[in-house]
């Protein structure tokens, strides 16, 4: 019986969220193919291959504070290898929501994440200028003059919208937010 | 053939010339595109980030707009493509989700999923390679294919996630060149680049540098954010990779108009960062089919 503490290696249980994850990843082999597909590696704290891991042993706060899911560029090359169908890339999309929801979260790519969509809230469809504005306001002002350059070139060519583009039923889509919990600002 | 278009938030704004292009090539093949009356944006990333429900439901929004229509929809952003096909397969297999989802909307509700395709896939599938009026064949273009990640993934798709085939063919049927190219569904970076830059014009920086080193002149895409990044944000990779690639990044949809014989306004070539103009002049040879 006292092994059997040394082999547990998480410190708590799983929370909800996390317990349904770890279903979906059950059947993870280790074979580390995802990783190896993955292009962004470089940039992220643990593997994607780690993070199975990591799931499947209840190492929960690592996984919600990790980069990992946030560098993910969602590209599916990993789901689209693993020998096993796990879906790592929606699984990596589901980390960030829960990672949001449980109050971890990198200030940066949140910020950005929540202007779109307060964006998307208000006239139903996306204009790129504002989200370009809002994100580097909150974020670094100072990056919005390393976008001055782009900006311009895509102002002569025509690529950027200034007045939104409303729809009529934004209401409906208003309501789509607001009945949908914890969706929008 | 008649289609209901999904044109998305992009082709609006920053992939202008890939809406104009693709619609006079349609019109040209004889496929009708009926615009989803009062589309909302799919929510992309961003909304399956904070929520996945909200992600379906936005999704499913327009989906039960396309299915009043009774059409197939055809969504040329990829984002949009995968997103809301997506969606359209999951809530077709999940009742009771379908049911949930449901529930967040005001208007129509989803009762059948319509299939959600690409224009390739329907360029090369439904009206047929044989069947594409090329009056001024692309010889002397060699054209790396960028099909990106999502035109082919997640897998189940119209094409092949690891050596896709459908832009290639097509490039063959215009009179092209399509180069060996090994980083054709290599990710850009594109879906977190305001985040993380850095890293995305790394990725950027390989696909351009692979794609000068398989000969290729210049590269097709079927995507606003590959597009984006790999024409838009060009001279900052050249610049940050000290490399120079001076390569013109064209929308398959152009390359297909310049070929068809479409009127060059509709093409949009001059919203291209990287100027085509030169590479057209010198290296097509323009004979007459
Ligand atoms: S590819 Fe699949 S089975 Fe292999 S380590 Fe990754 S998640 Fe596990
Ligand atoms: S989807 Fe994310 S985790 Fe998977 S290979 Fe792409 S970047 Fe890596």
């Amino acid at each position: 019986m006292a092994d059997q503490k040394i082999l547990r290696l998480g410190e708590k249980a799983p929370s909800e969220e996390m317990a349904a994850l770890k279903e979906t990843v059950a059947s993870c082999m280790q074979c580390g193919t995802c990783s190896a597909s993955c292009p962004v590696t470089r940039a992220m704290d643990y593997t994607p291959r780690e993070i199975m891991r990591l799931i499947m042993t209840d190492m929960e706060e690592a996984v919600l504070g990790s980069q990992t899911m946030w560098v993910c560029a969602s590209c599916y090359s990993c789901a689209a290898r693993c020998p096993r169908d796990i879906e790592i890339t929606d699984l990596m999309l589901r980390l960030r929501s829960i990672a949001i929801k449980k109050g971890y979260q990198p200030r940066a790519d949140v910020a950005f994440y929540r202007h779109f969509m307060s964006i998307v809230r208000r006239y139903g469809r996306m204009l790129e200028p504002e989200l370009m504005i809002r994100y580097g306001l909150t974020t670094n002002p100072l990056k919005l003059l390393g976008m001055a350059p782009i900006g311009l070139t895509m102002l002569r060519r025509g690529k950027l919208a200034f007045k939104p583009d409303l729809i009529k039923g934004r209401r409906e889509v208003r309501e789509i937010f607001d009945r949908v919990e914890g969706g929008g600002e | 053939m008649k289609y209901a278009y999904y044109p998305g938030c992009s082709l609006g704004a920053a992939a202008r010339e890939y809406d104009s292009s693709l619609r006079a090539v349609c019109q040209r093949l004889g496929i009708e595109l009926a615009e989803i009356e009062d589309w909302n944006c799919c929510g992309a990333t961003p909304a399956t980030t904070l929520d996945p429900l909200l992600s379906l439901a936005l999704a499913a929004r327009d989906l039960a707009t396309v299915e009043r229509q009774g059409l197939a929809m055809m969504a040329p952003c990829p984002g949009c493509y995968k997103n809301l096909r997506k969606a359209s397969l999951s809530l077709a297999k999940d009742e009771e989700l379908r049911q949930r989802v449901n529930e967040t909307l005001g208007g129509a509700k989803l009762q059948r999923s319509p299939e959600v395709r690409h224009p390739l896939d329907i360029i090369v599938n439904d009206v047929g390679l044989d069947n594409i009026p090329v009056e001024k064949p692309l010889q002397g273009l060699k054209v790396a294919c960028y099909y990106g990640c999502a035109i082919t993934r997640p897998r189940g798709g119209f094409d092949n996630p690891e050596n896709p085939q459908s832009m290639d063919r097509l490039m063959e049927t215009l009179g092209a060149e399509a180069v060996p190219f090994p980083y054709k569904t290599k990710c850009c970076g594109g879906a977190v680049f305001l985040p993380r830059e850095e890293l995305a014009l790394e990725l950027t920086a390989k696909i351009l540098a692979k794609a000068k080193a398989s000969g290729a002149n210049c590269v097709a895409v079927g995507c606003p954010l590959c597009h984006l990044l790999l024409d838009m944000y060009q001279f900052k990779v050249e610049a940050r990779a000290g490399m120079t690639f001076n390569l013109p990044i064209l929308y398959f949809s152009q390359l297909m108009g310049l070929a068809m014989g479409v009127d060059e306004k509709e093409l949009g070539l001059e919203r291209l960062a990287v100027s085509p103009a030169s590479l057209l002049r010198e290296e097509w040879t323009q004979a007459t089919a």
